[in-house]
């Protein structure tokens, strides 16, 4: 016994670091791809406050190109109302699975790690709640994962250790969208035939399988390299809709349709 | 006693500004990312016992975690540089050796013997930390990359503290 506690003290440095480099190592192994719990709600009420000045003193720099996105985000809305007008579509009439949309802030993003991130200034009393989708000027960012009172965490589409489903075309194949980690703009779609014929500037829409987006929103669009083979399928290389280097206003969706097919696939007697 | 806390008023401080400030100051798309809280562990004194620079590397590297969202990666990494404080020191050892409770700072060691550890010890945490980030072996060399770059940042950043410092001692 006496000689096992001489060998500890003899060799407290290296236990102590194996020790705890084994917590830091767990820590980061167990969060670094989904990070989900308690510390994450800890630090998002600690820096969210701090975040949210930063972001405002930022924003000041930046109003005069916001404006102009939100003129550009206006016209686009106006010209999708007088379509719906001209189909004749009562706006008032709301389906059941009518979505809900909550508009929000980032106010803070980070894009240049392989496991990024976004935090909105919205949270639990807003009615986000993980699991939604985060939208830019109709185009697919992420999903909520974590939550607090007034503030939620998201992971965007550029994250490498998340895959999406998404159709290539209103009527094509589903696949794999995930992101290989080096241009930010620049998705990989995977598991579409072979025999498919993709051209530059093809349309990638979300398909509502995954129950975090509603059907036909867009991912982003084929981009001109020519798309690698790989067995009987093709992997294509997709220009991301969302700019995800100067994300401001987000809109959070709550597919309700998900929650319906949820209800259904997990009756409760 | 005002002499024994200096060292760790600079790290409180260096921490404080890692967090409030230099974390939002990447840049480059990541390929110039600073760690100025590594200054204060740096600047802890050279004489201080290994065991006592290891925990006090991991326990600001755990708090920047939990402030910073950074989920372990700066605790992992600071640890591997509070390991790596005592042989940088040993290698660096002056001829007359140190003096207790002295810091490693630029006014009292030199440009040369201040930069040479800086960035031994920056090149050691910084690619810890990138490689841990990266993931996977294809992002790796990007990783090493991202990881010299901010390494020369961050030193530069180091310089610059160490000049602003020595300059208001001047003044008093």
């Amino acid at each position: 016994m006496y000689n096992l506690w001489r060998l500890i003290v003899r060799h407290q440095l290296i236990l102590t670091f194996i020790l705890c480099q084994g917590f830091a190592l767990a820590w980061f192994f167990s969060s670094h791809g989904y990070p989900r719990g308690q510390w994450v709600r800890t630090s998002l009420e600690v820096q969210g406050s701090w975040d949210e000045y930063v972001s405002d003193m930022s924003q000041l720099t930046e109003l005069a190109h916001q404006n102009e996105q939100l003129l550009l985000e206006n016209a686009q809305l106006r010209s999708e109302l007088m379509k719906t007008k001209q189909r004749g579509i009562p706006l008032a009439a709301k389906s059941k699975f009518a979505n809900t949309v909550v508009p929000t802030e980032v106010i803070r993003s980070k894009t240049h790690l392989s496991a990024n991130f976004l935090i909105i200034n919205s949270g639990l009393e807003d009615g986000i709640k993980p699991g939604q989708g985060a939208l830019h000027g109709g185009f697919a960012v992420g999903k909520v994962v974590e939550t607090t009172a007034n503030h939620a965490l998201l992971l965007p589409l550029i994250h490498t250790g998340m895959e999406w489903s998404a159709r290539l075309g209103k009527n094509g194949p589903v696949g794999r969208l995930f992101w290989n980690g080096k241009d930010i703009q620049i998705a990989q779609l995977e598991d579409i035939p072979r025999n498919l014929v993709v051209s530059p500037g093809d349309t990638v829409y979300t398909s509502g399988f995954q129950g975090v987006f509603p059907p036909e929103l867009t991912f982003g669009f084929v981009a001109s390299t020519a798309p690698e083979q790989d067995g009987e399928f093709q992997r294509i290389q997709i220009d991301l809709g969302a700019p995800f280097q100067e994300l401001r206003y987000l809109h959070i969706v709550d597919d309700r349709s998900s929650q319906e097919i949820q209800d259904w696939m997990n009756p409760t007697p | 006693m005002i002499g024994s806390i200096t060292p760790y008023l600079t790290l409180l401080v260096a921490w404080l500004l890692q967090v409030f400030c230099f974390q939002y100051l990447v840049m480059g798309n990541g390929w110039l990312l600073p760690t100025f809280h590594l200054y204060g562990l740096i600047l802890l004194p050279l004489t201080l016992s290994p065991l006592a620079l290891l925990l006090i590397c991991g326990l600001t590297g755990a708090l920047l975690d939990l402030t910073t969202m950074g989920g372990g990666v700066f605790t992992s990494s600071a640890l591997l540089m509070g390991a790596c404080i005592p042989a940088v020191n040993r290698i660096l050892i002056p001829r007359e050796g140190y003096e207790t409770m002295e810091q490693g700072t630029l006014q009292s060691h030199g440009f040369q013997w201040f930069s040479s550890r800086a960035l031994l010890l920056l090149l050691a945490h910084n690619l810890w930390m990138f490689s841990l980030e990266a993931g996977r072996w294809g992002l790796m060399v990007e990783g090493w990359g991202k990881a010299l770059t901010s390494a020369f940042f961050t030193w530069g950043l180091f310089l610059m503290a160490s000049y602003i410092s020595q300059s208001k001692r001047r003044k008093r």
